[in-house]
């Protein structure tokens, strides 16, 4: 579309004006807002998604080549290099001297927490799973409460992490029709973690498409129709084959005596 | 969002296969328009890669909640069971003509629908006549289609159903182009994905 510097096709907007269309800019802004709780850091990631955008005079927009709608390439360059800005950020980004000392599951859960907004029952979850913490959920309780006295630069007072106010709190979720969610909710904690060592283990030996869409779907909780999309099926012929993987996680799940309460 | 199965379903980074996908690529397969051995390899990189995989799934829900807004303004909105009825009743008349079209009658004439692009608008914007004879830029159009899966055969003319005008909004709904060409003619016109309405639909 832009493949050379000025060009200026009839019809085709130039990149540096198009990145002052109020629309973008917003898009850009809520983009950043959903990838990072903190606000602070979801400002700056804003500032770092635009000037990824003009870099090398527009470049990343100037490779724009059709295939998918322009609309669609701007989405996945703002993506793009929020993830990036994600990845540079906690790499580099100072966290609380008594996060490091506890190592690198208490730094996982305070970026959780503190930066992604999550709860102290997701944080344990997921350090868990990912084998950076071992201990059970009472442990846990008891080695994070440190954590709990680190502050929080969202906030400027010092905040409790399980703040019973509920700044830390998971929204309620209103995709209820999610069952695996639903599933791992109604556990407790320690078989909470054998299901979804069942359920990532049945997972991992599907096609990449069936991995995809359950992830799509269960995992991101986009609908049947945009999932399907992707892995190249209609709505509907989608929906069949999410019902054939739900039973296969059914059938492992009680193969392994996880049932619900 | 379902936070504990989002967890627990993320792809491991274990084994990543092969580079990061292109924001190009991305975009392609968000809005599904990879063929299916590309589609294969590309999904085999996403689903082993967690950089690449929430791109995608945030991509994909930004197309979803643009849509979702779109819907929600009204533009082609069907409001009424009747109206929901007949548009329906009219949506399998018109796919099964279409089908029955392309079926059944003559092979000469085939009807396909493309999501508008830079190169193809520029090809409409040339100038405003509403039917072509310039040899030239009638075989650019044949090159286009073809390299969007579209078979075209001696294509001799093309006519617009009316003037192209580009959309204005950046994040306003999507051009689409219906083509249909028969004995050598290309009968074009661009729409807006939400466009259609059903006839007798109130307001």
């Amino acid at each position: 579309m832009w493949k050379k510097a000025g060009n200026r096709r009839t019809g085709d907007e130039d990149p540096a004006v198009l990145l002052t269309r109020p629309e973008v800019l917003e898009q850009i802004e809520r983009t950043c807002r959903r990838w990072f709780w903190d606000e602070n850091l979801a400002d700056e990631a804003y500032i770092f998604v635009l000037d990824g955008l003009k870099k090398d005079d527009f470049r990343k927009l100037r490779l724009y080549q059709g295939g998918a709608s322009l609309r669609t390439y701007l989405y996945s360059c703002i993506n793009s290099l929020a993830s990036d800005f994600e990845r540079s950020r906690f790499g580099r980004k100072r966290l609380p001297k008594i996060v490091i000392d506890l190592g690198p599951w208490a730094e996982r859960v305070f970026r959780l927490i503190c930066w992604k907004g999550r709860s102290l029952e997701a944080a344990f979850h997921e350090v868990r799973l990912e084998g950076l913490f071992a201990g059970t959920w009472a442990d846990f309780e008891k080695e994070s409460a440190p954590i709990q006295n680190a502050p929080c630069r969202q906030d400027p007072r010092q905040v409790s992490l399980t703040d019973p106010q509920g700044e830390f709190r998971d929204p309620p979720d209103p995709r209820e029709e999610n069952p695996l969610e639903r599933l791992l909710a109604k556990l407790d904690l320690e078989r909470r973690l054998k299901a979804a060592g069942v359920i990532r283990e049945i997972t991992a030996g599907l096609s990449a498409g069936d991995q995809e869409l359950v992830r799509l779907v269960f995992g991101s909780d986009l609908t049947v129709a945009a999932a399907g999309k992707v892995v190249g099926m209609e709505g509907y012929q989608a929906r069949r084959r999410l019902k054939k993987l739900l039973a296969r996680f059914r059938e492992a799940l009680l193969a392994e005596g996880v049932r619900e309460p | 969002m379902g936070q504990l199965a989002e967890i627990t379903l993320r792809p491991d980074g274990g084994k990543v296969q092969g580079e990061h996908l292109s924001e190009a690529d991305l975009a392609r397969l968000a809005e599904g328009q990879v063929e299916t051995g590309e589609r294969e390899e590309l999904l085999a990189h996403v689903s082993t890669c967690p950089r690449c995989h929430q791109v995608l799934a945030e991509t994909v829900r930004d197309l979803d909640a643009a849509r979702a807004a779109r819907q929600k303004a009204g533009r082609g909105l069907v409001r009424t069971p009747y109206a929901l009825a007949a548009s329906l009743i009219l949506a399998l008349v018109i796919g099964g003509g279409v089908l029955f079209q392309q079926l059944f009658l003559s092979p000469e004439m085939m009807t396909a629908m493309l999501t508008m692009d830079p190169e193809l608008k520029q090809v409409l914007l040339q100038d405003e006549s509403l039917t072509w004879t310039d040899s030239q830029r009638i075989a650019r159009l044949a090159v286009l289609l073809q390299q969007r899966g579209v078979k075209v055969k001696g294509l001799e003319k093309v006519v617009l159903a009316r003037p192209y005008t580009p959309s204005k909004s950046f994040l306003g709904p999507e051009e689409k182009l219906k083509i249909r060409i028969e004995k050598g003619v290309a009968y074009l016109e661009v729409i807006e994905e939400e466009e259609k309405k059903p006839p007798g639909e109130g307001g």
